[in-house]
């Protein structure tokens, strides 16, 4: 098992996009059915619910973008692949936070986005508003890409 | 799934703007005809375009019936599955279920006497009525239903068949609510039944009727001691109202110590306030329940409205059973 250190690595670059990917599709899944409902009965609000119903769907590329970053770091996509255990699994480590975030926060952004959506059925003119409360769910996101992609970027300056 | 809703509760928010609002019953209060009312419908899209060939002085019934068969063809189209509606559409069962009784023995049957919308269907109704036959209706309708239908065929007391079939009713809606788990749905059946005990009592006093009528028409719940309510309605009006004032409906004397029909004003109020937070879900069934509630009340209020402009009735007597709006 001397790839073991590619193989923890390789395992979080998986939970990253893996785990981003399903709140993703959750989340836009279930803002999805809120904006058919809007639409059905309204097409003209069409454009509005469509950028409230898009707005769980970033986790799932910053899943991508952090798994996409380890495979690069750990010689997957170009290079060698000589990755330590420590350093596989610090990479392992690193992958954590957008997956456990991205997954959960793509889904809880998903209730306040069909929330939202309600809104602009009602109150068209409030669109504004009814963005901004979805919105700032994703700031939590945005935090643990931001770990995420720190740690990644700094693991080969670590002697483990 | 607690969530598989979402689509039809967006559906329903983008419906709720069609609501009428207190403004717009406040327009169709300032009409100055009947025809002048109708048009205004119109204008708000009720009724159908078979309307506009029978003119704006048609019976307004044609409108209203057309407005509820939307409202169920609506509801069809968002839930196939009926059975979490079944606290609201019992109503229609058991109205339909009397119908179906009476209209058999007294040889009158019409499509006219039914109401659209129910669980059990209308033919299937007539068909367990003309054969004697109850066992095919839903558990709780076949005992009662045999019951009323004998004491009819027999005693021809119409009366006596309707007791039985509102006491079925109630007994119905209670267990409809203790069995469901979505809380308006339980606090609805539990209002549902603690007023109609209400009303019982009040409407048993104004005709006299015994400790025997209360003790075999009440319905026990949970929010009124109807052990307490039938013997203080036995010790007099006076003494009803003061047990009232110190239930969960202390609101409801100043309406029931004038008439009954301010107690239903009341009672619809209530039914409105109570699902007035359903406006903030936006996952749950509770919104679906809250807009045909909402929706039977304003054809409730269209109703007064247009046969009180028809009648020429003064305006102070039509706004006095206006309820109160959704929107």
């Amino acid at each position: 098992m001397s790839n073991l250190g590619v193989v923890l690595a390789l395992l979080g670059a998986a939970l990253a996009s893996l785990m981003a990917g399903i709140g993703s599709a959750i989340g836009v899944g279930m803002a999805g059915e809120a904006a058919a409902g809007v639409v059905t009965e309204d097409p003209g609000k069409f454009g509005k619910v469509l950028l409230l119903q898009l707005l769980p769907g970033t986790q799932g590329i910053y899943g991508l973008l952090v798994a996409v970053l380890t495979l690069i770091q750990i010689g997957i996509l170009g290079g060698s692949s000589e990755v330590s255990l420590g350093q596989g699994l610090l990479y392992l480590v690193s992958c954590l936070p957008i997956a456990f975030v991205g997954l959960w926060s793509a889904i809880r952004q998903a209730r306040a986005a069909v929330s939202g959506i309600s809104t602009v059925a009602k109150r068209p003119e409030q669109m504004g508003k009814a963005m901004i409360f979805p919105a700032m769910v994703e700031t939590y996101a945005i935090l643990a890409l931001l770990v995420s992609v720190l740690s990644i970027l700094n693991i080969p300056k670590i002697n483990v | 799934m607690k969530d598989r809703y979402t689509y039809a509760v967006a559906r329903i928010r983008a419906r709720e703007l069609s609501l009428l609002s207190e403004q717009d019953v406040s327009r169709l209060m300032a009409c100055e005809s009947y025809e002048e009312c109708v048009n205004a419908l119109r204008d708000k899209g009720w009724g159908d375009e078979t309307l506009d060939a029978k003119g704006p002085d048609c019976d307004y019934q044609f409108m209203l019936k057309a407005e509820e068969q939307r409202l169920w063809q609506l509801v069809a189209e968002l839930v196939a599955d009926r059975e979490p509606f079944r606290v609201i559409l019992l109503p229609i069962d058991y109205h339909n279920l009397k119908a179906a009784i009476k209209g058999y023995i007294t040889e009158s049957l019409s499509k006219d006497l039914f109401m659209p919308g129910g669980t059990v269907d209308i033919s299937r109704l007539i068909k367990c009525v003309e054969e004697g036959d109850f066992a095919n209706l839903p558990q709780g309708m076949t005992e009662p239903a045999r019951e009323a239908f004998y004491k009819l065929l027999h005693t021809e007391d119409g009366q006596l068949c309707d007791d039985i079939i509102d006491k079925a009713f109630l007994n119905a809606i209670k267990a409809e609510g203790d069995g469901s788990k979505v809380g308006l749905i339980k606090a609805y059946a539990e209002f549902f039944v603690a007023s109609a005990n209400i009303k019982i009592v009040f409407r048993g006093q104004a005709m006299h009727k015994g400790r025997e009528f209360l003790s075999s028409e009440l319905v026990a719940c949970d929010s009124l001691d109807v052990k307490k309510l039938t013997e203080v309605a036995m010790m007099g009006q006076a003494d009803l109202l003061e047990y009232l004032e110190v239930t969960p409906y202390a609101d409801v004397v100043p309406f029931v110590a004038e008439s009954l029909q301010r107690f239903d004003v009341w009672r619809d109020n209530r039914i409105i306030e109570l699902i007035e937070a359903e406006k903030y879900d936006c996952f749950s069934i509770g919104p679906i329940i809250a807009y045909i509630l909402a929706r039977q009340n304003e054809i409730k209020v269209a109703r007064i409205i247009l046969s009180g402009k028809r009648n020429r009735a003064e305006s102070g007597l039509i706004k006095e059973r206006i309820r109160m709006m959704y929107a």
